[in-house]
């Protein structure tokens, strides 16, 4: 889940100049269009599930890209939170709590998809099969790239990956568990945004057949 | 004929006796490499724990590792690598680098039992409620898939808290989750082996594991990586001196066969010359066996050195052979002289028989046990077993010429007085201390390795070395009570800056009172639901996400708390080792500090801590007990020096030619211990072993220049024996002055000017017409 999240914000690094594509015929062309320079900043909306949780956990917020390696995800509504990841390292900020801080290393599923979109942001096509099989799918509402863990590990909690976005601009990325747990949709953009976010997620989350 | 045959069955006989005793040797000596055979043995319970951190206590079986040469990334992940590669590793029993791996079982079952925060607030509905609030947001953060497995047993997250109070307060600095020098320049492990630290072989095998995973590990990198620690040393102590011991015991072998066929142009004489040394270097090994059951390599290495001195034995006796003189007789005639010798040498090593160090007392054994045979050996076999094909080295033509540049104008009384004045003076004023007093000297270990050490071990925040506090109580629920007892005036000391921060076993292990008051204030089923009930209000949890926790709480209310007893081999167990130590009739926890600025403060802590607990100051423990071996073994060579007094007065029938012969010998230890000090040298053990082994030789050289007298060809016979002995003693400690174990070339130094003084001191003894006058 905050492995799809990590992958929207490189994702949305590219969402900077919106330039008008025609169809992304092939994974290498949408890797090519996808690639953007630092730094970046893009609003986002998170649509947690849980199957702790009753219902679902909405949180918005900012994305930052400051460099190769580094970005800031800074959470506003409903509460204040700022979580800085800088190569493995994670560091996150809490009102009235101290600072914690943990390694990507010491969880290797989150660590291989950091990778996998940090290649992504490259359009460094061989790194990603490294960590994931890839599928590009193509309609008439956008594109949509199916990422599928490699790694067995990352398996266990995360069936797959969906991208989806229209020219070079993603939209939404969707973390698929694996036995029905913890989940998360995350809008970003405009999309981010809007207020009905229900509506949104019909519109831009949904699986292309 | 009969008299050859009679010769070469002798030999074989010989020859046969040395392979038995070789076999015995071979079959029964063990090797050790425990670096406290050299260490005083302690007079107080203080000093006992002193030793124990030096040598088999847990602190000895750490190794502590840094990884240099790459950036931090990728030297973090091969810090990483290098732990999954040795975890389950048989020679090794715990490998940390900073990451927090799974939780260890027994702690995870006995949270609420060990955790610290249970004392500071209950499980009631307001501190549920927070709990509940930071984990909503918890999973709707990145470290949601490292917490939310844990949130619906653990809600407030007992298990990190206890995680957490675990970690070293001061400890290293964490870079991608690995430990790293305070310059983030060298990646740090520590490493806990299975093997002690003085064992060098199961050192070795610990090493020869990490290496193997490190070169797997550090693949396509240039990163090399460093090991420190009592054990590594131990190992590298064991290798070092058998290359060291190798090569100088080759090199020394082939320059004492060619001085010896250049001195005597006979090859049979290098093979008989060898018969005392070999006989004497079994005997010793044989003694030291039978009396200690094993050796340290370091006495090994010194004892060969210090039976070097037989080789001198033989010497004389060919030196004086020659045709027409029975062997026997030749030997007869020598006997009193070199007996006089043997004797008083064996005497000065009486000294560390008695000096309370094992190594040193091992040493004694194998030397004393090992010139009386060579002594016995030369007078009573060699002779019977040598021809008398030898040409008088009195007519030797390179000595006749040499023979007047040799002979030194008579030192008299005034000049001895007046050198002895002088050398006293330089001793006095050479700066720096005169002795060594620094523990860590006595180790055979070179001081670049210490510092290193010394460095990784601070950068790692382990304790200061210097301080600590010991309490002692009747059974390890009461030593845990009493830690529990001064940790609240421990924080205090801490909070006003005296310390930086401290460890002892109460951090990992609760006493059984403190494990049942959290216990008994675990709240009941119904309240804990309850308190869950109006915590959730308001909060999107599912009614029914902490029914584990609530089954958890039941359960740890009925959990028999744990104790010291039968931990053995658990997580929490490891973590013990070294702070808690069973000792015979009660316990001895220790309380660790680190960072302490204010001694003076802490002492008064301690004082007003009440009964049980002593702060010790290690480094003056360690001065104490250093010091106290001195006295020790200086009191030893005081007896020494008066015994051997009465052996040369008893066997050269007067003061007068007894003062002659011990002349010499006295102002040479004064010359050598004033250039020792001269050039800046603190004394140490090793250099009175030396001393008593340089004055040893002095009294052979006095005692046979004195039995010659003023006989011209006496004395040239005496003069070619000793030039002999002098230049293979020489070569031989001149070679272990290039050692690389630093010990080794201390010796070798002290010996070699030892040599140089007594030879020289010895040529200018005042030559009388009637000299072998003895009984």
């Amino acid at each position: 889940m905050i492995s799809g999240r990590i992958s929207a914000t490189l994702l949305s690094f590219t969402l900077a100049a919106p330039v008008a594509l025609p169809q992304v015929r092939d994974i290498d062309a949408l890797l090519a269009a996808l690639g953007r320079e630092p730094p970046q900043s893009i609003s986002f909306t998170e649509v947690h599930s849980s199957k702790l949780l009753e219902h679902e956990l909405v949180v918005r917020g900012t994305l930052e890209y400051s460099g190769p390696g580094k970005l800031s995800r800074i959470v506003a509504e409903p509460f204040a939170e700022r979580t800085d990841i800088d190569g493995d390292s994670v560091r996150i900020h809490r009102e009235n709590r101290p600072d914690r801080q943990f390694s990507l290393k010491r969880a290797p599923e989150l660590g291989g998809l950091l990778t996998g979109f940090l290649a992504i942001l490259g359009g460094d096509r061989a790194a990603l099969e490294r960590e994931f099989e890839l599928a590009l799918a193509d309609g008439a509402s956008g594109w949509q790239l199916t990422l599928r863990p490699k790694n067995t590990r990352t398996q266990t909690r995360i069936a797959a990956i969906r991208v989806r976005g229209a020219g070079n601009t993603p939209d939404c990325i969707v973390t698929v568990s694996r036995d029905g747990g913890a989940a998360t949709d995350l809008l970003l953009g405009d999309a981010a945004l809007e207020a009905d976010i229900a509506e949104q997620r019909r519109i831009r989350c949904a699986e292309l057949p | 004929m009969t008299g050859a045959n009679h010769k070469a069955a002798l030999l074989v006989v010989w020859l046969l006796a040395l392979a038995v005793l070789y076999a015995y040797v071979a079959s029964t000596l063990r090797l050790s490499g425990d670096l406290r055979l050299f260490l005083p043995s302690p007079a107080t319970p203080e000093q006992a724990l002193v030793l124990q951190g030096i040598g088999e206590g847990p602190a000895s079986q750490l190794l502590l590792i840094a990884l240099a040469g790459a950036d931090q990334s990728t030297l973090a992940a091969t810090s990483h690598a290098l732990v999954e590669r040795l975890r389950g590793e048989a020679a090794i029993r715990r490998i940390e680098n900073g990451s927090t791996g799974a939780f260890p079982d027994i702690v995870t079952r006995y949270r609420y039992l060990l955790a610290p925060t249970m004392d500071r607030r209950p499980l009631d509905a307001s501190t549920l409620r927070v709990a509940l609030q930071d984990r909503l947001q918890d999973l709707a953060s990145p470290a949601a898939p490292l917490i939310e497995p844990l949130i619906s047993s653990d809600p407030t997250l007992e298990i990190l808290s206890i995680v957490e109070s675990w970690v070293p307060r001061n400890g290293p600095k964490s870079i991608e989750g690995a430990w790293f020098d305070s310059a983030g320049r060298r990646a740090l492990l520590v490493v806990h082996t299975r093997a002690a630290g003085f064992d060098p072989d199961g050192q070795q095998q610990a090493y020869k594991a990490l290496e193997s995973a490190f070169q797997e590990s550090s693949a396509d990198t240039d990163i090399e990586m460093t090991v420190s620690g009592p054990g590594r040393f131990s190992a590298l102590m064991k290798e070092r001196t058998q290359r060291d011991a190798r090569w100088l015991g080759s090199v020394a072998t082939a320059a004492l066969l060619l001085l010896l066929f250049l001195a005597y142009r006979r090859p049979r004489i290098l093979l008989l010359a060898a018969l005392p040394l070999a006989s004497a270097a079994l005997a010793g090994l044989a003694c030291v066996s039978l009396l200690y059951g094993e050796v340290h390599g370091i006495t090994l290495a010194f004892g060969f050195t210090l039976i070097g001195v037989a080789q001198d034995y033989p010497i004389h006796l060919f030196s004086h052979q020659r045709h027409g003189l029975d062997p026997l007789t030749n030997a007869r005639a020598l006997w009193p002289t070199l007996a006089t010798g043997v004797a008083s040498t064996c005497v000065a090593y009486l000294a560390f028989l008695g000096s309370g160090v094992i190594g040193l007392a091992q040493l004694a054994a194998f030397t004393i046990a090992g010139l009386a045979v060579a002594g016995l050996t030369t007078r009573y076999l060699l002779p019977r077993v040598t021809g008398e094909a030898f040409d008088d080295t009195a007519q030797s033509v390179h000595l006749n010429r040499a023979e007047p540049w040799l002979s030194l104008p008579v030192l008299g009384p005034r000049l001895y007085v007046g050198a002895a004045a002088v050398c006293l003076i330089a001793i006095v004023l050479a700066p720096g201390s005169f002795w060594e007093n620094d523990l860590g000297s006595l180790t055979p270990v070179p001081r670049a390795m210490l510092v290193e050490d010394d460095s990784l071990r601070r950068e790692l925040g382990a304790p200061d070395v210097r301080h600590l506090a010991v309490i002692t109580a009747d059974t390890a629920e009461q030593a845990l009570e009493r830690l529990e007892s001064i940790t609240p005036g421990l924080e205090a000391l801490v909070t006003a800056n005296v310390l930086a921060g401290f460890n002892h076993a109460a951090r990992y292990l609760p006493s059984i009172a403190r494990q049942r008051q959290r216990q008994q204030s675990l709240p009941e089923a119904t309240t804990l639901a309850e308190a869950l009930a109006i915590a959730q209000k308001g909060l999107p949890f599912r009614s029914d996400a902490f029914l584990p926790f609530e089954a958890d709480v039941a359960r740890s209310k009925t959990l028999t708390p744990l104790e010291v007893d039968g931990m053995d081999g658990s997580a929490i167990a490891v973590l013990l080792e070294g702070l808690l130590h069973r000792r015979q009739s009660d316990y001895a926890a220790l309380v660790a500090f680190s960072g302490v600025e204010d001694v003076g403060r802490l002492e008064k802590w301690a004082e007003a801590a009440g009964e049980g607990v002593v702060l010790i100051d290690l480094k003056r423990e360690s001065t104490a007990l250093v010091d106290r071996q001195r006295h020790r073994i200086l009191l030893c060579l005081a007896i020494a020096a008066l015994l051997l007094l009465v052996v040369v007065r008893a066997s050269l029938g007067s003061w007068r030619r007894a003062a002659r012969v011990l002349g010499p010998m006295a102002l040479s230890t004064l010359c050598i211990i004033a250039a020792l000090r001269g050039a800046g040298q603190s004394l140490n053990l090793f250099h009175l072993i030396s001393l008593v082994l340089a004055a040893g030789l002095g009294l052979d050289y006095a005692l046979f220049f004195e039995r010659a007298g003023a006989d011209r060809t006496e004395r040239l016979r005496t003069l070619h024996g000793i030039l002999v002995c002098a230049l293979s003693t020489l070569l031989v400690f001149a070679l272990l002055s290039i050692s690389s174990i630093p010990v080794l070339r201390s010796i070798g130094v002290t010996v070699a000017l030892g040599v140089l003084f007594n030879f020289l001191l010895a040529l200018a003894l005042p030559r009388e017409e009637k000299g072998h006058a003895h009984a």
